[in-house]
């Protein structure tokens, strides 16, 4: 008896312990590479962030943890089975890309399509408060505007009342209002146990949202922590100032323009501004402060590249 | 449950385009209506054509209305998120064949009353009843081979496959003439068509001939068959051919 308890145990610890796991997957399309070789293990009850730049093999990473696309080599287990196993699918929310819906259906009759997959669905009006959608109801998905259209596929992940939610970019082109229902509703998700895998361009949404982040880039994990952990990781400040922007300074991962603001990111802000007064920059209104994330970002891919 | 949604979804996407799905129901009897008007000398002639029509209703409702619009949604975002639900696709064919049930009824109901006004048809109930039951046990094969169409084809190849497809299996089917009238070489080859073993159906049911067990264990068969290719077809779409 105590003996079959401590097994329980056990593999509720190994169940609990990682919701997705994907080894050494290799992915090309034609001749190009969008996977080379990426390793991650998704641990359960987490908010997951994937970071990276445009092309980094985000969207292509999570279209094979969710059985969308096969890998070229490499191993994928999700919720501890085979992503396209029914067992498992029936615990995994997704969102359609594009947004893409049948022109002539109904919000509630798409909901309703989608709910009948899964055993202990979301109740109708649950989802249409949470997810807004309660005056679209009866509109054909044809006539949506490109936010609602959002906001139906963010809803249609919650719709079966998933273990685990991928939400690729859930609130592109979406107004204020709608983005913090649908962050409120990933919050709430997390709090009664789910886990999620998100990606998104906004780095106030990973800020608001993340609790492990992933960085990509060129089809591989770079990184991979909390948000200070990879702020830690990088330890970058940002210095800005009024001013001409230099071409080059000593210490520096990357110079921009921001607001009329020359902005650089440097792991050494004291060395940026002794440069700076050694080579004559005339600057005015210096500022210094931890980088954000989206600055983190910049340094960890130079480093990489060096 | 998951059948009825899936037969649901596909009845509504269909009503409220009519446009979409007016040319394939009225085709039969348009065409009947060419026809038909050569079938004065005998009112078994007129009852015969009549059935065989039918058939050809189910033919083209199973492949245009179904077959090439599902090889035109098949690369659609909506269609790749439903292939990642938890649905056995068994069951979403299924639930296609019932929607094509519809269509064809609502296609045969048309071309009874077109026939009834312009043909001195007629013939005892039981007669009637066995011919459309034919006809209703018809559309599994043929709307199973509508479905290998749409799940095989790509968006473009589907049109002219079905095309084709349909005139030949039509003629070779004795659709537009009574197979007694076929030329030897066409007769061997027409009664291995799953649309010949239709029309053979209806004719025993119009003619009161009894029907023997084997055309239903043959249309059984090519059931199954066509199941079993559209099915490896929606399998291999399951996300793995588009990169």
């Amino acid at each position: 008896m105590a003996n079959s308890t401590g097994m329980n145990a056990n593999s509720n610890e190994l169940i609990k312990g990682s919701a997705i796991q994907l080894s050494n997957i290799v992915k090309s399309f034609g001749s190009s590479m969008a996977l080379r070789g990426l390793s991650l293990e998704l641990k359960q009850g987490e908010i997951h962030v994937l970071l990276g730049p445009n092309g980094a093999g985000k969207t292509t990473a999570i279209d094979i943890m969710t059985g969308t696309r096969k890998a070229d080599s490499g191993a994928v287990s999700l919720l501890g089975g085979e992503p396209r196993d029914k067992s498992i699918r029936m615990r995994v929310g997704l969102t359609p890309q594009e947004s893409g819906f049948p022109d002539n259906l109904r919000v509630a009759e798409i909901l309703d399509l989608v709910r009948s997959h899964f055993p202990e669905p979301m109740s109708d009006e649950e989802l249409f408060t949470r997810f807004t959608l309660e005056k679209l109801k009866d509109k054909q998905a044809g006539g949506l505007s490109g936010g609602q259209k959002r906001c139906l596929a963010v809803a249609l992940a919650f719709a079966g009342n998933p273990a685990l939610i991928f939400l690729d970019e859930p609130t592109t082109g979406l107004d204020v209002e709608s983005r913090q229902n649908i962050w409120k509703a990933i919050l709430e998700f997390r709090r009664s146990g789910g886990t999620v895998v998100l990606t998104t361009h906004y780095l106030e949404e990973a800020e608001a949202l993340a609790s492990r982040i992933v960085v990509m880039h060129q089809g591989k994990k770079l990184a991979e922590g909390t948000l200070d952990q990879i702020r830690d990781l990088v330890g970058t400040s940002r210095v800005s100032f009024k001013g001409k922007q230099p071409v080059k300074l000593d210490g520096s991962t990357h110079i921009m323009q921001q607001n009329g603001r020359v902005v650089v990111i440097t792991k050494d802000s004291d060395r940026v501004v002794r440069s700076m007064v050694r080579d004559g920059i005339k600057f005015r209104k210096l500022q210094i402060r931890p980088a954000n994330l989206e600055e983190a970002f910049f340094t960890l891919i130079e480093n990489s590249q060096q | 449950m998951v059948l009825y949604q899936y037969f649901k979804a596909c009845l509504l996407g269909l009503t409220r385009t009519p446009s979409y799905s007016l040319l394939t129901i009225f085709t039969p009897s348009v065409i009947f209506v060419i026809i038909g008007v050569t079938f004065t000398d005998s009112r078994q002639e007129a009852n015969f054509a009549l059935g065989s029509f039918c058939v050809f209703s189910a033919l083209g409702v199973a492949f245009f209305q179904f077959g090439v619009r599902i090889a035109n949604e098949r690369e659609s975002p909506w269609e790749r998120y439903v292939r990642v639900l938890p649905v056995h696709p068994l069951l979403r064919l299924f639930a296609t064949i019932l929607a094509s049930l519809v269509f064809v009824t609502v296609s045969i109901v048309i071309l009874i009353i077109v026939a009834l006004l312009i043909t001195d048809i007629g013939m005892p109930s039981s007669s009637w009843f066995r011919m459309l039951l034919s006809v209703f046990i018809g559309v599994f094969p043929l709307a199973a081979m509508g479905l290998t169409i749409g799940y095989w084809c790509s968006p473009k190849g589907a049109l002219p496959v079905a095309n084709l497809l349909y005139i030949i299996l039509a003629f070779l089917g004795g659709i537009f003439f009574h197979p007694s009238l076929m030329p030897e070489l066409m007769n061997s080859i027409s009664i291995f068509t799953p649309v010949r073993y239709v029309v053979n159906l209806t004719q025993a049911g119009i003619s009161g001939k009894p029907w023997t067990i084997e055309p239903f264990l043959i249309l059984l068969a090519y059931t199954i068959l066509f199941l079993i290719l559209a099915t490896a077809g929606y399998r291999r779409d399951e996300g793995y051919k588009y990169s």
